[in-house]
């Protein structure tokens, strides 16, 4: 249980945040933007070289049409630049960039919360709890766990981006059947809903109230005549030890 | 009345939770009171039959005799 929450928690250690690279990347970026600004203006002053009356025809034809594509182009990168954000702003799912993040990181802590709590109920519930056959269904829960477990275990040592489907899919499977076996085995231990025990309890029950009419009641109330008596003793005895045989039997 | 044998069922049956609390005692408690009872009632049953006997010895013997609703044998 240990190792489990020290792994969990180890990324705390870890600073996702690289300084290096980031001083790096912001370093790029200025280069980066310098250089686009430069481009701009070779454009232009390009443009203003055109007006000149030295150039010659075809060079003129031709930076024209430069000029004229990059304005074109630049006009397109704006509008697309600003359809990216806008669609990337919708897709955002509680600050994640889209949904299967969000549930990627929410599915698994989820799962593991269900689990704690799983815990919590057995220890709140141990008195009316039939442990002995409930544990019958612990091998089919830790299997379940295991699967699920191992999809991402895999794909952590794995060097692709994506848990692979193939890997993804029969870890499901295998997953889902083994849960549904386990359920099944836990929820009819739990609470001691075995039918055969509320059956027999119910037997139980009945006979003794039967015993005690014909054992005290009877004999309290005065029911049975004084003269009587004897031969009711006597029925009774049979009784009791027919009862006994069919018991022992 | 096999009081031994009952004994041993109802001690079974109260091991095995088919009888409350108290029911076996009290049942034990009314065989052995109403066995008293029967040995009270023969013990009387036996005296009468003595005073009897000394009562009706000079009567012929042999015979059913009837004096009113009462009616008398002495055995030979």
């Amino acid at each position: 249980m240990l190792t489990g929450v020290i792994a969990a928690m180890s990324q705390l250690f870890t600073s996702p945040f690289m300084v290096d690279v980031e001083q790096i990347r912001k370093e790029h970026k200025g280069a980066r933007n310098h250089r686009d600004l430069d481009r701009v203006a070779s454009v232009k002053l390009l443009n203003d070289f055109i007006q000149l009356e030295s150039v010659p025809d075809s060079l003129r034809i031709k930076a024209q049409n430069l000029v004229k594509s990059h304005s074109i182009h630049e006009a397109k990168s704006e509008k697309l630049y600003k359809e990216l954000t806008s669609l990337k702003k919708s897709k955002k799912v509680k600050g994640f960039k889209n949904i299967n993040l969000f549930l990627a990181n929410f599915g698994n802590p989820l799962f593991i919360f269900v689990t704690g709590l799983l815990f919590i109920f057995l220890y709140r519930f141990r008195k009316n709890i039939d442990w002995k056959n409930l544990v019958k269904s612990f091998p089919y829960i830790g299997l379940m766990y295991l699967f699920v477990s191992l999809v991402y275990l895999i794909w952590v040592f794995n060097p692709r981006r994506e848990i692979e489907f193939g890997y993804y899919i029969t870890g499901i499977l295998f997953a889902s059947i083994f849960a549904v076996i386990g359920l099944k085995k836990l929820l009819m231990h739990l609470f001691k809903i075995n039918n055969i025990d509320i059956e027999k309890e119910k037997l139980l029950k009945a006979i003794r109230i039967l015993f005690k009419q014909l054992l005290k009641t009877n004999f309290d109330k005065g029911f049975v005549k004084e003269e009587k008596i004897g031969d009711y003793i006597e029925t009774s005895n049979e009784t009791i030890s027919k009862v006994n045989r069919e018991i022992k039997s | 009345m096999k009081s031994k044998k009952t004994k041993k069922d109802l001690d079974e049956l109260s091991e095995k939770g088919l009888l409350d609390d108290g029911i076996r005692d009290s049942y034990i408690g009314k065989i052995s009171q109403y066995k008293e009872k029967l040995n009270k009632l023969k013990k009387e049953v036996d005296e009468r039959e003595q005073k009897n006997l000394e009562r009706f010895k000079n009567l012929p013997k042999g015979r059913l005799l009837q004096f009113g609703e009462f009616q008398i044998y002495v055995s030979p």
